[in-house]
């Protein structure tokens, strides 16, 4: 017991980590930082959103008049000085090692202040390679002071949950400090796009929007939809939640664990039809370097579950109906990809499918791969997809409840 | 009472758990920059090449030294003569103990940088060294036990810490297959193979070692198992971090350790710092150690073993001395090629004298 008691002593001395030594209580965990262009020339406003720790533990009594977060907004050089010149506002010391959003407004991401400012603060040691990366239409602090959401309290909680919706959907990208830093050389970038502004449209596609136009009724005040895509450091232009799912099909490797999507039901046009379309292989994508410009071929193997079909018509029994619906799946999507594709050639001058793997593996060295310079091939190049869908289910039902069959049966 | 060190042999196990954290722990430092400096994307290929390399001179050495039942350094006396023997020692252990400074100012760097950066670097200097005393006074065979006891927790969590990113790899970042040329991957597996010559170096416990079979095996096991650790590795490192940012990063594992996630579970790298920190620790005991019997053998000391705390603090001044990690990986970039030009010809040299030696008296 003696000895125990010893060695628990012993550890008294060996786990406080010296001079490193910080108490729980004295820390002040930065989940947010929101970065927006300063009407000052070198300098940028960086917000902190500072969690509470208090809330929603069992301490919550004691703390009722507090708020879950603070706010704070500091003009400076990057964000290390700012988390020091918060040290003269904030008691306590601030901390970035549970930070999970970077937030950077529009119109920083379009100035290459936001690399400089980024970069800078990679050789922080509390900075995190996993932290999220959001493009936000308005400005950054305006976004942070918005966003409350109803049902979580605590912004940690609220980004941890909506990164899985995220992934699961496709409809914004996985963007991560770590992707921002593999697309060093020129490479596209896809971070995510969001806003608290609204500018509703209808459109019959219901993923066919961009973060702030989807047609919302009450609830939370923040939409995340679509793909801000940027080159070293830059904004370039904005994909639509559909572009995004495209996009990330078109990766060999995809996030996206089940996106939901509709097509046009191939028999009654006024109608569509929704799928839920699942990836288990990889996308085969095969670039011929040799000819000029390149030929790209792209096979996108796909398994398909129908879960809706509003216009009633017998897909699932009529086996013929089957094999049209099927061409017609593979024949929109395909449609859908080459347009998204002439877009990224044309209009945003991006490839952000993360081809250039296809590319490199073709090359023995870097030389000769940097000299190749597949960034510019690509604008030219002919880029064909198929997409190869195998409808999987049919839902559980054989076919949609109709009222024809109804009259017919009796 | 103390221990009369080197009292008991080391079987084939606690042999190649000593090699292992010798050498394959470098898969954790700072080598991994040097390789990628070198080699690009295709550094795991100049890792590869350098093993095949090294394998050559660790042949011979073993060959030597189990025709001759002598360990390394009475080998090295009895065929090369009592004053160039000595020049060659001189040499040999000028080369280790530098080699045991800048590592262990490395390390050192590494623990500042990445996890206690508040911590001035001559305390965590200091502990690391009263630690590694500690371990290598109790003498090889302790070292060799307790290296063999936490192999498998450190290699654990190796497996763990590959799982836990897996997510994140993408092998197609090591395309292109050769990285910098051809050209370029081979003279970099001539030049930094030294990386891989501690079993070669380890030779000088051929006496320690139970029998003939458990040292030859223990060397191979070692050297087979470390470089299989520090070629994964290093593609790892690429297929995660992706060339060129990879680049940029001055301790890829420490990194990687940053971003192991366990489902929801985020920030573990303190799990990981644990294991690679008692690895250190035996690694620099394994260093630290060998290090007093290169001197001892220099100087035809008897005892060696009060060597060992001098030669601490030495260490200790010594890797204070520099203003940062910049100036150590320049020097060991040199200090690298050099020893890959020595631990080729000394091996080769030892044979050819002991190949004349034979033939002269058969005559």
């Amino acid at each position: 017991m003696a000895r125990f008691l010893l060695l628990a002593c012993l550890f008294l001395f060996l786990l406080p980590g010296c001079w490193n030594k910080i108490e729980l209580e004295e820390q002040a965990h930065v989940i947010v930082i929101g970065l927006d262009l300063s009407s000052k020339d070198h300098l940028v406003d960086v917000t902190f959103q500072i969690a509470n720790p208090q809330v929603a533990t069992t301490q919550r009594g004691e703390v009722q008049n507090e708020p879950p977060t603070d706010i704070i907004t500091l003009t400076a050089p990057d964000i290390t000085m700012a988390k020091d010149m918060a040290t003269d506002i904030v008691p306590r010391r601030l901390n970035f090692s549970h930070l999970q959003v970077v937030i950077a407004s529009e119109a920083l991401a379009k100035t290459e202040m936001f690399h400089r400012i980024i970069a800078a603060a990679t050789g922080d040691p509390e900075m995190r390679r996993e932290t999220q990366l959001i493009i936000t239409k308005e400005k950054a602090s305006e976004f942070i002071h918005t966003n409350k959401p109803k049902l979580e309290t605590r912004p940690h909680k609220y980004y941890s949950f909506m990164q899985g919706r995220w992934k699961e959907s496709g409809k914004a990208p996985f963007s991560t400090l770590n992707r921002y830093y593999e697309r060093m050389r020129g490479e596209t970038f896809m971070a995510i796009y969001a806003t608290t502004k609204r500018d509703a449209e209808f459109k019959e596609n219901e993923d066919d929007y961009i973060a702030g136009q989807v047609p919302q009724k009450s609830g939370d005040p923040v939409q995340v939809l679509g793909t801000a895509l940027m080159i070293k450091g830059k904004l370039v232009g904005i994909l639509t939640g559909e572009e995004t799912r495209l996009a990330l099909l078109l990766r060999n490797k995809q996030w996206a664990d089940s996106m939901i999507f509709s097509v046009d039901d191939p028999l009654h046009k006024n109608y569509r039809i929704g799928l839920r379309l699942l990836k288990f292989e990889a996308t085969k994508v095969n670039v011929d370097v040799k000819q000029n410009p390149p030929k790209v071929h792209v096979t996108v193997p796909l398994k398909a579950q129908v879960i809706s079909i509003p216009s009633l018509t017998d897909y699932v029994l009529n086996l013929e109906n089957q094999t049209i619906l099927k061409r017609s799946i593979n024949e929109i999507l395909s449609k859908r990809a080459e347009e998204l594709i002439r877009r990224c050639q044309r209009e945003l001058k991006a490839e952000p499918f993360i081809w250039n793997h296809a590319v490199r593996a073709k090359f023995w060295t870097w030389n000769q791969y940097d000299q190749y310079d597949w960034e510019n091939k690509f604008l030219d190049a002919e880029v064909k997809v198929s997409f190869d869908v195998e409808v999987e289910s049919f839902g559980k039902q054989y076919a949609p409840l109709n009222f024809e069959y109804a009259e017919k049966d009796e | 009472m103390m221990r009369k060190i080197s009292d008991g042999k080391i079987g084939v196990r606690e042999f190649a758990a000593i090699v292992l954290f010798a050498t394959g722990l470098k898969a954790t430092d700072t080598t991994p920059d040097l390789f990628i400096f070198k080699g690009e994307n295709a550094a795991w290929i100049v890792a590869f090449l350098s093993t095949l390399v090294c394998a050559v001179p660790l042949a011979i050495t073993i060959r030597l030294v189990s025709k001759r039942k002598q360990e390394l350094t009475d080998v090295i006396y009895t065929l090369t003569g009592k004053w160039f023997g000595t020049l060659i020692m001189a040499m040999l252990a000028f080369f280790v103990i530098f080699g045991n400074f800048i590592n262990s100012r490395s390390y050192v760097d590494i623990i500042n940088t990445m996890y206690y950066d508040n911590t001035p670097i001559p305390a965590l200097f200091l502990l690391l060294m009263a630690a590694t005393v500690f371990v290598a006074k109790r003498g090889l065979e302790t070292i060799g036990r307790s290296a063999w006891l936490i192999i498998w927790p450190v290699l654990f969590s190796q497996v763990l810490l590959t799982w836990f990113v897996w997510d994140e790899v993408r092998w197609g970042a090591l395309a292109p297959i050769a990285g910098a040329g051809v050209k370029d991957l081979i003279s970099g597996g001539l030049n930094y193979y030294s990386v891989f010559t501690e079993p070669i170096v380890l030779a000088i416990f051929y006496c320690n070692v139970r029998n003939n079979r458990s040292f030859t095996r223990g060397s191979w096991i070692g050297l087979g198992v470390s470089a299989a650790w520090i070629i994964f590795y290093f593609a790892l490192y690429v297929a995660i971090f992706d060339y060129p940012a990879v680049r940029q990063l001055n301790y890829p594992y420490h990194q990687l350790a940053r971003m192991a996630q366990a489902g929801t579970i985020t920030h573990l790298e303190s799990l990981f710092l644990g294991f690679w920190v008692i690895g250190t620790v035996i690694h620099f005991a394994i260093y630290l150690y060998f290090s007093a019997y290169f001197f001892a053998k220099l100087f035809r000391l008897t005892e060696f073993e009060p060597l060992i705390l001098p030669l601490a603090g030495f260490i200790l001044l010594a890797g204070l001395k520099p203003d940062n990690i910049i100036t150590l990986n320049a020097f060991r970039d040199t200090f690298l090629r050099s020893g890959s030009v020595m631990f080729f010809a000394l091996p080769v040299l030892l044979w050819a004298l002991d190949f004349w030696k034979g033939r002269v008296k058969e005559s």
